[in-house]
């Protein structure tokens, strides 16, 4: 198996998916997240559903320790992954964020970089790599991230000469490149037009056999399509915190939801 | 969509606008103001014209007498040789004033762009945040310190203190043949260095200060790309925050050199205003165009002496213009990048 993985890293089975235990978020004084628990296994898309403000990326922030970076932020609770606890005093916020690959809202390429140094860029700053393999990273990162065609004549022009939908599949490409165990995307195609919007989902899904992906949305279609469980997560009242309301199978979440207020969501009654 | 989006151009010739929207409505008002505004930016071109035509104007004499370019080509300014008809050669050669601008403005650069890109980065993105403000301030203030008053310390506080370590220099790399020619001594305290020093200081506020604004102006998105792929504080700079304040830099650089060029008074303390010719050690004392007209013109009795300081004036005024310009360029071009 490994000779067949140009990338290093470890295998994707060993490990257990991302656990998180009553993990609670403020900014400030404010409450944005509370109790959240929730379990996305190994090598499945999973995705976090909920109205705008619900706390959604502020969860997915806490997983990779950018949340902290925020003035005045602060998180309780426990984040494992792969039985690591990314909290661990002992543990340096970087070296969490270098071995789990974040993809955001805008597609965010290094500007004045070109299109090979942006896909390799992650590798650089890990250094676990030998010069004479990046082109070979490279390679493989953006034929993952299904942009190897596109872009093999024109590697070395900058990453903005390329479209919206083909920056975000080199952002893709970036966060993938150092072969993270996790993928978090934080409404990767919420700037994108419909068909940039069906690649990266066509990736997402091709991509879910080797990474364990955790994809926040406000598209439910979207969820429907790419991800294997849904998380919803919602609020009750302006200023509240918000919960994970219920968590399950996509299909059972928008084929039997349990809960009245999913229900409502899901149908598109509210929010 | 709504069916006014999609046929946009074709709905608006067919109901024309309302007549507030259409253009060529003026009240009175409006051409008052219009008509205040081009006259205060044209008396602002007026006064820099007018500066430039009186400035030849009482130069003229001195050009004429000595051929129009023959200052700029002469490094010999010895007023004491000049008389009222001798013509050759041009007593008042100001090539030495031009190298001591650009040598003491090079010297501050050399020192001041480095220091203030650092203490902008420590700013916007290294101090922790509450002492951003007040650290920000401080650089500005640094800004607010009168130009005499700079040249007094240099002069008092600063000179006592450099003389260890230029005397070392000199005695050291000074004795190299050939190499050591620019670093050679007698070190007498005001010298081309003492004033590049003293200039690095005073432009260091200003080169900070636009720094900061464009380290500033980076993306949050593009910091948080770095920071997510495990870069440390350092690498996120040097990934998200240079490459893009590249050109805003350099016009930061040329602002504080356009600074720099101008500056007089401070600099008259700290260099010496040794006029005769160029003295080859940056720790040798010397002039600069800008000091030779603060130190010399209340005493400028020999033939074609003021008219030629004149002519210095004419040609600092290019050089700062030129020098502005090119900071504005680039400066315009970075922010839009």
């Amino acid at each position: 198996m490994f000779a067949a993985h140009p990338l290093p890293g470890r295998e994707a089975d060993q490990v257990d998916g991302l656990s998180i235990d009553r993990l609670s978020a403020w900014f400030g004084r404010h409450k944005v997240v509370e109790d959240m628990r929730l379990r996305a296994p190994s090598r499945k898309v999973t995705a976090l559903i909920g109205p705008s403000g619900c706390g959604k990326s502020t969860v997915l922030r806490c997983v990779n320790r950018m949340h902290e970076l925020v003035p005045g932020a602060r998180v309780q609770g426990g984040v494992h992954f792969g039985g690591v606890d990314v909290y661990a005093p002992d543990l340096d916020a970087g070296s969490v964020r270098s071995e789990i690959g974040m993809v955001f809202q805008r597609p965010n390429p290094f500007p004045t970089k070109s299109i090979y140094e942006n896909a390799i860029i992650g590798v650089r700053i890990a250094r676990t790599t030998p010069r004479g393999r990046l082109m070979e990273i490279a390679e493989t990162a953006l034929s993952r991230a299904q942009l190897w065609d596109e872009v093999k004549d024109r590697l070395h022009k900058p990453a903005v000469s390329l479209s919206g939908g083909q920056q975000q599949r080199l952002c893709i490409a970036r966060a993938i490149a150092v072969d993270p165990s996790l993928l978090l995307m934080d409404e990767p195609c919420s700037a994108l037009d419909p068909i940039a919007t069906f690649k990266i989902e066509e990736l997402i899904r091709a991509i879910a056999d080797r990474y364990t992906v955790v994809i926040v949305t406000h598209n439910m279609h979207q969820a429907t399509r790419v991800s294997d469980y849904t998380g919803f997560m919602t609020i009750e009242n302006a200023g509240d915190p918000g919960r994970l309301v219920e968590f399950g199978a996509t299909t059972q979440i928008f084929g039997a939801p349990v809960n009245p207020a999913t229900e409502a969501y899901v149908s598109g009654r509210v929010g | 969509m709504s069916p006014a989006s999609a046929g946009g151009i074709a709905a608006i010739e067919r109901h024309p606008l309302p007549i507030a929207l259409r253009g060529e409505r003026r009240r009175l008002g409006d051409s008052v103001f219009g008509a205040a505004v081009a006259l205060t930016g044209g008396v602002v071109l007026l006064v820099l014209a007018a500066m430039v035509v009186f400035l030849v104007l009482q130069g003229l004499p001195a050009m004429r007498h000595y051929g129009f370019f023959s200052s700029i080509t002469s490094q010999r300014w010895a007023p004491s040789e000049a008389s009222a008809t001798l013509s050759t050669p041009n007593p008042y050669g100001i090539v030495q004033f031009i190298y001591g601008t650009v040598l003491t403005s090079l010297i501050g650069m050399v020192i001041a762009v480095p220091l203030a890109v650092g203490a902008a980065l420590v700013i916007t993105d290294v101090a922790p945040r509450r002492l951003r403000r007040p650290l920000s301030s401080l650089v500005d203030l640094l800004a607010a310190v009168p130009s005499v008053v700079y040249g007094f310390w240099g002069l008092f506080a600063l000179i006592p203190a450099i003389r260890p370590v230029v005397d070392f220099i000199t005695s050291t790399l000074g004795t190299v043949p050939v190499i050591g020619v620019p670093f050679g001594g007698p070190f007498f305290g005001v010298s081309y260095f003492t004033a590049g020093l003293v200039l690095a200081i005073m432009i260091l506020p200003i080169i900070a200060a636009v720094c900061r604004e464009v380290f500033r102006s980076t993306p949050r998105n593009e910091k948080e790309a770095a920071v997510a792929l495990g870069a440390t504080r350092w690498e996120m700079i040097r990934i998200a925050v240079l490459p893009r304040a590249r050109s805003g830099i350099v016009g930061a650089s040329l602002i504080g050199l356009g600074r720099a060029v101008g500056e007089t008074i401070a600099v008259t303390m700290v260099i010496g205003n040794a006029v005769l010719h160029i003295n080859p050690s940056i720790f040798d004392q010397g002039a600069t165009m800008s000091s030779v007209i603060a130190n010399e013109f209340t005493e400028a009795t020999e033939p074609f002496h003021l008219e030629s300081l004149f002519v210095v004036g004419f040609w600092l005024l290019i050089v700062a213009l030129v020098v502005n310009m090119l900071a504005r360029v680039v400066v315009r071009r970075g922010v839009s990048l």
